[in-house]
């Protein structure tokens, strides 16, 4: 990518949160001086939502109605203003991008939550939409994951077991290198090959040709949809498997360090290999059904009775269809003697061929008859089924020397154990259906498949022309085939089979070339990272690889696919200064409450280090944060205090009051060092 | 005419259910689950002579890893029971055999699955009718499922 540099040189709120209408910052800055600004305000004015919606605004995607939600100003109870202007609020930043100063804003109806996007273009002004400079747009649009990465919600990280996902570590690699040119290229070629069709679909006699467009599109739809669904059974699962192990662990927890713990334990081992042994006898009992010589004797008998009669009958015959076929085809019997046409001898040849079986049914029927009359009844399913009673009944007593050992432990405690039991319980399920579910999506075995893919497989294995077949299929191989089947009908009609196929080729050969460059960009920033993050961790964490997210490896050897928030944190921040080493995109780097999570070594080599390396460091931070920030502040020449006009420094009013005033801005740093409002 | 095995559609759920309900331990196959279930029920079916006829999805149209070894035992109980069903005799066995068997891979022709849709439907029936269950899970399906196959005592009686 070409030289390309933004930074955030205002912000202006309108009703959110608590804020009624401030503009940062009231003096210009100069980033050359200092690179660092600091916003200040209490918790609960807005904070959080403003780095949030800060993100809407880079990445042009419309905010979601949890955020528009959150966003609602709630200084309406304090204020007279609040009630008139509640309904509607906007958020918009400044920036400058390569020079050129665009703003890029928000207006928010919080009656309807609903956002509606403007800019104001150095050139024409104000504009409704969403629109910035085509550098801008290539590495932010749509690009969430990328700006998740450069404006931080610290709260986020940690959180989950794999918060820095593909997504993100992709979103960036291709926001910063240009890799995205690659897949619009792949859109635009399509996009032609489209108007191709369109074009070819106008003549009258290609009807037919429109309606397998339509049915492309319907299908490509549902693949849409489907991947969209299995990505997100796929968190869930992800999230399900780590509530699971909160749960136990939670669980665990509430045992305590003492010998009832140790006694529970040792039973609860106990019921786990008993649980197993039962599971291991239902399926023998179960294996055991499947063949029927485990029905009753008496029952078994008299079907192997019924099978001894027709061997004595010598059923079936051992003349096939076949036999009698070739000797009215040659017209010679057996015996030698010739088959004349038309005589009585040929006729009952005839006749007795419609009576005889082929051979592939003459020989399965022996088959039959040869394994029912050489099996013997089993009599193992009544010992199977006692062992099966006999392992309920151990497991039923040692679960109640739980719940007693568990009682003397007291009845709350008691209590949280049944409750996280049951919780348990339900994760189980859950995880086992979004495990079942993904068994669906990802299904390729041609045997499974048509159990699975409804009505879009027809009896015999082909698939379905019938585009709403293909409705309730969550399969996505077979919607991809779908695709194809309908594709290859409809080029075939508008006479471009050739354009088509060179369009597939060409389009596979960009998307290979974007994995190929992916993998290699990523094999590049992960020594970046790496570098970065060793003084931020002392050298406890490495990361091991980008391929799915980031995978950590720590001093012990251990794989790990998520770390704590400092680790995450610092990984996050590793991420962006070696993508902005490898090339020449300056971001800002904005973060919500900057010292959570960072300890003591990570916050001080994040103080001395950070700020050099990015273009803009803005902090958006709570005033308990200062004490850890202090040389920041020191250095920063813009720093600023959200308000209200009737509060002091106590952050109480001249009257020992909570304030009730609108919030305004100061930039005075005697009251950004002095700010101390009592904590919520 | 049914080119696969078709399970009830209640049936399927209440398979999944049962599934659900029970450890991982006790489900030992996950692919083909719905077959072995299929002629779980079928077998059912045959023994308390039940065909029913209930609206169903297509599963497979062969008989799964775990049911392979018993196929050839599984297509004869289904014969013998279509013999006593329609009181075949003698000499019109010959004429069934080729009705019920083919050359597919199940060694089932389209009226064989019919056939043993029929019975899966019954067996179903009778598990349905009998309030057993999905949330008990497998340990006390099976149980159950002993239980109510060990009852008939009668022998299976039919001559050619």
């Amino acid at each position: 990518m070409s030289k390309f540099s933004c930074s955030v040189i205002g912000i202006d709120w309108e009703y959110i949160g608590e804020i009624e209408k401030v503009s940062w910052p009231l003096n210009r800055f100069d980033l050359k001086k200092s690179n660092t600004q600091l916003i200040q305000m209490r918790n609960g004015m807005g904070k959080t939502t403003t780095i949030h919606l800060l993100r809407h605004i880079f990445s042009g995607t419309d905010p979601p109605e949890s955020l528009l939600s959150r966003a609602r100003f709630a200084g309406g109870k304090k204020s007279k203003l609040g009630e008139k202007y509640a309904k509607k609020g906007k958020l918009s930043a400044k920036l400058d991008i390569n020079g050129e100063e665009w703003t890029i804003g928000i207006n928010m109806n919080f009656e309807n939550l609903s956002s509606k996007f403007f800019h104001v273009n150095p050139a024409s002004g104000n504009l409704p939409g969403w629109d910035a400079p085509s550098s801008f747009k290539r590495l932010f649009h749509h690009n969430n994951a990328f700006t998740e990465l450069f404006i931080v919600d610290t709260q986020e990280a940690g959180g989950r077991q794999t918060s820095l996902n593909k997504e993100i570590i992709d979103g960036a690699i291709t926001g910063v290198t240009n890799l995205d040119s690659l897949n619009e290229l792949i859109l635009e070629i399509k996009k032609t090959y489209d108007n191709m069709i369109k074009k070819a679909g106008k003549d009258p006699g290609k009807r037919k040709m429109a309606m397998y467009d339509k049915a492309v599109k319907r299908i490509d739809r549902l693949i849409i949809s489907a991947e969209k669904n299995r990505k997100i059974n796929l968190t869930d699962l992800e999230n399900t498997k780590n509530d699971l192990k909160t749960a136990k662990k939670k669980k665990n927890e509430l045992k305590g360090k003492s010998k009832i713990k140790e006694v529970i334990n040792e039973l609860e081992k106990k019921v786990a290999g008993l649980e197993k042994d039962l599971g291991r006898s239902v399926v023998k009992l179960k294996n055991a059904y499947y063949s029927p010589t485990h029905l009753p004797e008496d029952f078994w008998k008299g079907v192997a009775s019924l099978y001894g009669e027709l061997h004595d009958l010598a059923i079936p015959q051992a003349i096939t269809q076949e036999v009698i076929r070739r000797i009215r085809k040659d017209k010679l019997c057996i015996c030698g003697t010739k088959i004349k046409p038309g005589s009585g001898m040929e006729k009952h040849l005839k006749d007795f061929e419609k009576h005889c079986i082929n051979s592939d049914v003459q020989e399965e029927a022996l088959a039959i008859k040869n394994s029912i009359l050489t099996s013997k009844y089993d009599d193992d399913a009544e010992d199977l089924s006692e062992e099966i009673i006999n392992l309920k009944k151990k497991i039923k007593k040692r679960r109640s020397e739980i719940k007693t050992q568990t009682l003397r432990m007291g009845k709350g405690v008691a209590d949280k154990i049944e409750k996280l039991n049951e919780l348990i319980t339900d994760l189980t399920t859950k995880k086992r259906d979004n495990e079942y579910f993904e068994e669906v999506y990802s299904c390729i075995d041609a045997k499974i498949i048509p159990s699975y893919a409804g009505n879009a497989i027809l009896k015999g294995g082909a698939l379905s022309s019938e585009p709403t077949d293909y409705d309730d299929c969550l399969v996505i191989s077979v919607l991809k085939r779908g695709k194809k089947h309908f594709e290859k009908k409809r080029d075939d009609l508008s006479g471009i089979v050739e354009y088509g196929k060179n369009t597939e080729n060409v389009c596979e050969l960009i998307k290979k070339t974007v994995e190929l460059t992916l993998n290699e960009l990523r094999q590049h920033l992960l020594l970046e990272i790496n570098k970065h993050l060793k003084p931020f961790q002392s050298g406890q964490l490495t990361v091991r690889s980008l391929d799915d997210g980031v995978e950590y490896i720590d001093a012990q050897g251990h794989i790990r696919g998520g770390s704590n928030t400092g680790a995450e944190l610092a990984t996050q921040y590793s991420i962006l200064l070696a993508l902005s080493n490898m090339t020449e995109c300056k971001v800002p780097l904005i973060i919500d409450n900057p010292t959570k999570g960072l300890d003591g070594n990570a916050n001080s080599y994040f103080k001395s280090n950070i700020p050099d390396k990015v273009i803009q460091l803005l902090l958006i931070i709570i005033p308990t944060e200062r004490l850890m920030l202090k040389n920041l502040i020191k250095k920063s020449k813009s720093a600023s205090t959200l308000h209200r006009e009737n509060e002091e420094m106590s952050g109480l009013d001249p009257g020992d009051k909570m304030p009730t005033g609108k919030v305004i801005i100061s930039e005075d740093k005697s009251w950004f060092n002095g700010y101390n409002p009592p904590e919520k | 005419m049914a080119n696969r095995f078709e399970l009830p559609i209640a049936a399927a759920a209440y398979h999944k259910k049962l599934n659900q309900s029970s450890k991982d331990e006790m489900i030992a196959e996950k692919a083909g689950g719905d077959m072995t279930f299929y002629w779980l029920c079928a077998q059912l079916g045959m023994v308390y002579n039940k065909q029913v006829k209930l609206p169903k999805n297509e599963i497979v149209d062969y008989f799964v890893k775990s049911l392979k070894p018993y196929e050839s035992l599984i297509r004869g109980m289904l014969l013998a029971c279509h013999f006593r069903d329609l009181k075949i005799k003698q000499d019109g066995i010959q004429d069934e055999l080729t009705k019920i068997l083919s050359s597919r891979e199940s060694k089932l022709s389209s009226e064989g699955m019919d056939k043993m849709d029929l019975y899966a439907g019954g067996g179903f029936q009778i598990i349905q009718d009998k309030k057993i269950r999905p949330d008990d899970g497998w340990d006390n399906f099976m149980l159950w499922y002993h239980k109510e196959i060990s009852k008939k005592t009668n022998t299976f009686s039919y001559e050619i």
